[in-house]
């Protein structure tokens, strides 16, 4: 008996239904106790909602580390997905790469490392690249054609790679790969959509076309990218949580989605002819911000494709794929911002005409994914008003805990229950992770040793736990920015390597931390209980911009590094692709120092020779 | 005001000719050619050139104006010796420089980048245009097609959520006939 998709997510969706009922029915029973009021209605409904995204994620890591523990990883194909056969690539394959005013060398060096890798698979001849620029400043412009012409030369890549520069940049990038499939599509069987921070090894990108070629049917094949190339405390926190607890969370969704996944934009590969003529984006009506432009692009036409029956796949056991992470938390709330509004424009595509079900339930919880944090923090506020409505009316209601009042005695074990049980969904996938690579000798390594390892999975919690609050606020803004039609305009700009001033952080986080300070005093004058039990949120507002500070410093990230924290086996044991990359990026800079150098005393010697009065 | 009784002012500043000088060995670095080196052909005449053009307070940056200089040389340079191999002259620079690096000009024939083209060695020329590449292939035009936007009403998307192809409610069914038959 073959447990098909649709079934796997009948079993998802009555996990967490049952499990989001029993949590909300145990909490009613406790707000009902001296009635409903509507500041209790309220907090029910929105617990229910963040309580069902959390058991959401909690049963696809649950998924995913019982298919690791079990073996049973190629149950996420669902005998659909069929391996490949090794042998020559019978299609063709464009590495398309759309940039827009991207640190040209750096592209340079990955693309080469790229081309290098498959250059080994001796397979290359099966694929071209293209260099798809939006860039509109001349400068840049011109820094990617030398990028161009010196990766031809540099690899001998003559008609191999290409490059060119869009007249107009409609569409942004999906307006770019569009561009490029009406050009130059029917020449390529498939592509492969690359951003200007992905990394793939040639083995995967070979594996990926071979995949194509043996499963007709498929239209999209995603691999799960594996951030790499962190240098601040930042990044290589966001790299170690991500090498970690991915390949949990990867392999349940694709377990509870088999053919039926989704497409994250990049490091994937797309059969050209059905992406042309299903994917398509249609424009929405009415104005922006819900309207217009699709902003976001990768959920829609990965919905348009299974519309129109091809399957959608995510490979997360496949490797070899990398991408690059912000530096800095301002950095990773700018893009936030991006994809927020790309993500709530979502919601008029959810009535879209002959869309499945099932990518209903991807471009709503990509909506979910910033309106949980609205949901979390009106929750923690009705939590605290009612505490102040219970206080007037001499009832104690909120000393015990940030999202729950506190109840008459008898109704206290309930209340820790309920607690305890929402802590663990967030926390044990993330134990159940670390207890996977430990028992991993390979990877037990790669994070550094069982010392390593652990402490950076704790430290990484705490981490996590300041972060929450933080980002909560962020995200409730961008929510807030995108319905009143408003783009945030950072205060501060990022300088040099991802380094956040004092300054710059004070103006993005100083009024997070007065409202953190506010909201405490509050919440001491109410009831000194809920001040500690909302402390955990609190002190991350509060240490809101010490932490962009501290986190955003390259510095502090090679002393966590050295002190073997938060330490990924890509880093560890680089891949070759990876260690290619870095080697170039060595030479690069000593290079562009050296340049620097050279050219400063040489133009200063020549400059006071030649420049008369 | 004539040239000859041009004050200081009148002149870029140092500070002006040596981000001049800067930009200038950015660009020719970019072929591989140290311009310090060179200075007569790829330097000097470009600030020559620009200084022409310069007047103070007109706002005008000078190391732009001597990179535009060196720039416009170059286009038409390669675009003299690389005619044939052109689809738009504005793509000169680029496919030149892509086609002097691929055939070892910066080791072979550094010394000819610029020279008056009567002079070049013929030699330097053929290899010039064997080793031209195309920026981009030949276009093959398809079609993208766009998907036109059509929506339920609220309440019909309610309805049709569950039974939708390869939805839940199918999904179950399905399952269940399997296992009775």
């Amino acid at each position: 008996m073959r447990i098909t998709g649709p079934l796997r997510r009948l079993l998802l969706t009555i996990l967490v239904v049952v499990g989001t009922a029993a949590a909300v029915r145990l909490l009613a029973s406790v707000l009902a106790a001296d009635g409903l009021s509507i500041p209790k209605i309220g907090i029910l409904v929105l617990f229910a909602l963040t309580f069902a995204w959390v058991a959401m994620s909690f049963w696809t890591a649950i998924a995913g580390f019982l298919l690791h523990v079990f073996g049973l990883k190629t149950l996420a194909r669902a005998g659909q997905l069929k391996e490949p056969s090794d042998g020559a690539i019978q299609g063709r394959t464009a590495l398309a790469v759309p940039i827009y005013h991207e640190e040209p060398e750096a592209v340079g060096r990955r693309l080469a490392a790229i081309y290098r890798s498959l250059q080994a698979t001796g397979q290359q001849d099966a694929f071209d690249i293209f260099i798809l620029s939006d860039s509109r400043d001349d400068d840049v412009v011109f820094e990617e054609q030398t990028m161009w012409a010196e990766l031809c030369a540099e690899l001998q890549a003559k008609e191999r790679i290409f490059y060119r520069n869009r007249d107009d940049n409609a569409g942004r990038k999906a307006g770019n790969i569009a561009e490029f499939c009406r050009r130059w599509g029917k020449r390529y069987d498939y592509f492969i959509c690359l951003d200007a921070d992905s990394l793939m090894t040639g083995d995967t990108l070979v594996y990926l076309a071979r995949l194509m070629d043996t499963n007709s049917k498929a239209g999209l094949i995603q691999t799960s990218p594996q951030p790499i190339g962190g240098k601040t405390l930042f990044a290589r926190i966001q790299q170690f949580a991500s090498a970690l607890y991915n390949p949990l969370f990867a392999l349940g969704t694709a377990f509870w989605y088999p053919g039926r996944s989704n497409y994250w934009g990049h490091n994937a590969i797309i059969r050209t002819e059905a992406f042309m003529a299903d994917a398509g984006l249609p424009k929405l009506p009415g104005k922006p911000p819900l309207g217009g432009e699709i902003l976001s692009h990768d959920f829609v036409e990965a919905a348009l494709l299974a519309r129109s029956g091809w399957s959608v796949w995510l490979v997360p056991e496949v490797g070899g794929s990398y991408e690059e992470l912000p530096p800095t938390l301002s950095d990773y709330a700018q893009r936030d911002q991006r994809w927020c509004q790309g993500n709530l424009q979502h919601m008029r595509l959810l009535p879209m005409k002959g869309i499945l079900a099932v990518n209903r339930m991807h471009l709503l919880f990509g909506v979910m994914s910033y309106l949980a944090s609205v949901f979390w923090l009106l929750l923690l506020l009705l939590a605290t008003l009612d505490t102040a409505w219970q206080n007037t009316e001499q009832w104690a209601y909120f000393s015990d805990g940030p999202l729950f009042p506190t109840w008459p005695i008898s109704k206290t074990f309930e209340m820790l229950g309920l607690y305890s049980i929402t802590m663990g969904m967030l926390f044990v996938p993330k134990l159940l992770a670390m207890t996977l690579a430990l028992s991993d000798p390979l990877r037990r390594r790669g994070f550094g040793g069982t010392f390593g390892l652990i402490k950076s999975t704790f430290s990484e919690l705490i981490f996590s736990v300041l972060l929450a609050p933080i980002m909560m606020f962020q995200q409730t803004q961008a929510v807030l920015n995108t319905f009143l039609g408003r783009k945030v305009t950072w205060k501060g700009q990022r300088r040099g390597d991802g380094v956040e001033g004092w300054g710059d952080a004070l103006a993005n986080y100083g009024t997070i931390s007065i409202m953190g300070v506010v909201w405490a005093l509050v919440a001491y004058q109410l009831a000194p209980d809920l001040l500690t039990w909302m402390s955990p949120v609190l002190v991350g507002l509060f240490f809101a911009v010490p932490l962009a500070v501290l986190t955003s410093q390259p510095a502090v990230g090679d002393v966590a590094r050295r002190f073997g924290w938060f330490l990924t086996p890509e880093e560890t044991d680089p891949p070759a692709v990876v260690l290619d990359q870095a080697r170039q990026d060595e030479i690069g800079d000593q290079a562009d120092k050296e340049g620097v150098e050279q050219a400063g005393s040489k133009t200063q010697d020549q400059s006071a020779l030649s420049a008369g009065p | 005001m004539n040239d000859n009784s041009a004050s200081f002012q009148d002149h870029p500043s140092l500070d002006d000719r040596q981000a001049a000088e800067r930009k200038l060995c950015r660009l020719f670095k970019s072929f591989g050619v140290d311009a310090l080196a060179r200075s007569d052909r790829l330097i000097t005449p470009y600030l020559d050139r620009a200084a022409a053009f310069w007047r103070p307070h007109s706002g005008a940056d000078f190391a732009a104006l001597a990179l535009e200089e060196a720039k416009a040389d170059l286009e038409t340079w390669f675009a003299a010796l690389l005619a044939g191999k052109l689809e738009d002259r504005t793509d000169a620079i680029m496919t030149g420089r892509a086609a002097y690096l691929l055939c070892n000009g910066t080791t072979k024939w550094a010394d000819q980048l610029l020279a008056p083209l009567g002079s070049l060695p013929e030699a330097f020329v053929d290899a010039l245009i064997d080793h031209a590449p195309s920026a981009v292939p030949p276009s093959d035009l398809g079609e993208m097609h766009h998907q036109p936007y059509e929506a339920w009403s609220p309440a019909s998307s309610v309805l049709r959520a569950l039974p939708a192809n390869g939805g839940l409610m199918q999904g179950l069914t399905g399952f269940l006939r399997r296992d009775a038959a």
